[in-house]
């Protein structure tokens, strides 16, 4: 240890100099350490906005597949084309087992009388004025 | 000085692979990028800001912010670290203009500047005495001073960080190293004694 007022006035920059790298020297081995709580957050938080993330890409996924398909408009008519078919299939009309029969039955036997009568159709029925 | 450790291309590259399997929805990608990015996230906050529990919550939001921005992260757009350490200097700031209705670089002296700093100086060690120092450079001075001689960090990358030039970065870290030197040699008057030998 020396005595600051014996020492010449032109050691003062190169003390000065010295005397900082070495606080900086010494200031780098006292950094703070991350708490286990602090990490627990950190990764906590990860957790959290990677389920976030799978989330917004599932929902992105839907927009995208929607303003495929065309938007509001073409989503209208898909629900009720599912619908019908839906309907169509809980109800089947006689015309479809009649032309079911048609499609499947041997060459040659083919009968497609009636199949298109306005009555033959159930769940559809249309009213007929009496007389 | 350290070499600049966070800005090495293999460095860099593993930090980035790192995001890219975190986003893919691997856990030990995020357990792996966080034992890298927040221990250097709290050194600079802390010493940016003085506060341990500050610093904690400038290093928590920084990590959240880069979890959330992984699934959009563009490749070569920016270094993970740089970008870090970009958004933790940008909350730091925000906290220390809260804290301080006129900016640091209005403090007319920067042993004063915060309160009960000649005692802290007085009666902390070495590198006790540098961090109470730190404390009373303006604020972009600390940061670069930081970034450069805690963090290691090069020049270029410093100018990322800050977004300003090299060269301004070679005057903040010239200035802030002056004011320091010339605090702590004020220390080494009051004991009366040379702490460089």
């Amino acid at each position: 240890m020396t005595n600051r007022n014996e020492r010449p006035a032109g050691a003062d920059a190169g003390d000065a100099a010295a005397a900082l790298e070495a606080a900086f020297a010494a200031l780098r081995t006292e950094a703070p350490r991350p708490s286990a709580a602090l990490m627990g957050r950190v990764l906590a938080d990860a957790e959290a906005a990677a389920r976030d993330g799978r989330r917004a890409g599932l929902a992105g996924l839907f927009a995208a597949v929607y303003r495929g398909l065309g938007g509001a408009p073409a989503a209208a008519g898909l629900a009720a084309a599912t619908l019908a078919g839906v309907w169509i299939g809980a109800s089947p009309p006689p015309v479809l087992d009649r032309l079911a029969g048609a499609v499947w039955a041997a060459p040659g036997e083919i009968d497609v009388g009636g199949l298109f009568e306005p009555t033959a159709i159930a769940g559809f029925e249309i009213e007929e004025a009496d007389g | 000085m350290r070499p600049a450790r966070a800005f090495g291309t293999e460095s860099a590259e593993a930090e980035t692979q790192l995001l890219r399997r975190y986003a893919a929805g691997d856990r030990t990608a995020a357990r792996a990028l966080a034992d890298r990015l927040v221990p250097r996230l709290l050194q600079f906050a802390a010493r940016m800001l003085g506060d341990a529990a500050e610093a904690e919550d400038v290093t928590q939001e920084t990590m959240l912010r880069l979890w959330r921005q992984a699934p959009q992260w563009q490749p070569g757009a920016a270094q993970v670290s740089t970008w870090a350490f970009r958004v933790a200097a940008n909350l730091c700031t925000d906290r220390l203009r809260r804290r301080r209705p006129l900016p640091l670089e209005a403090a007319p002296d920067p042993v004063d500047g915060a309160p009960g700093a000649e005692a802290r100086l007085i009666a902390a060690d070495r590198a006790g005495a540098l961090a109470a120092a730190l404390l009373t450079l303006p604020e972009r001075q600390r940061q670069a001073v930081v970034l450069r001689h805690l963090e290691g960090l090069s020049n270029p990358a410093i100018a990322e960080v800050m977004g300003v030039g090299v060269e301004a970065v070679e005057s903040l870290t010239a200035r802030g190293r002056r004011a320091l030197a010339g605090i702590l040699a004020g220390r080494r008057e009051e004991f009366g004694h040379d702490e460089s030998q």
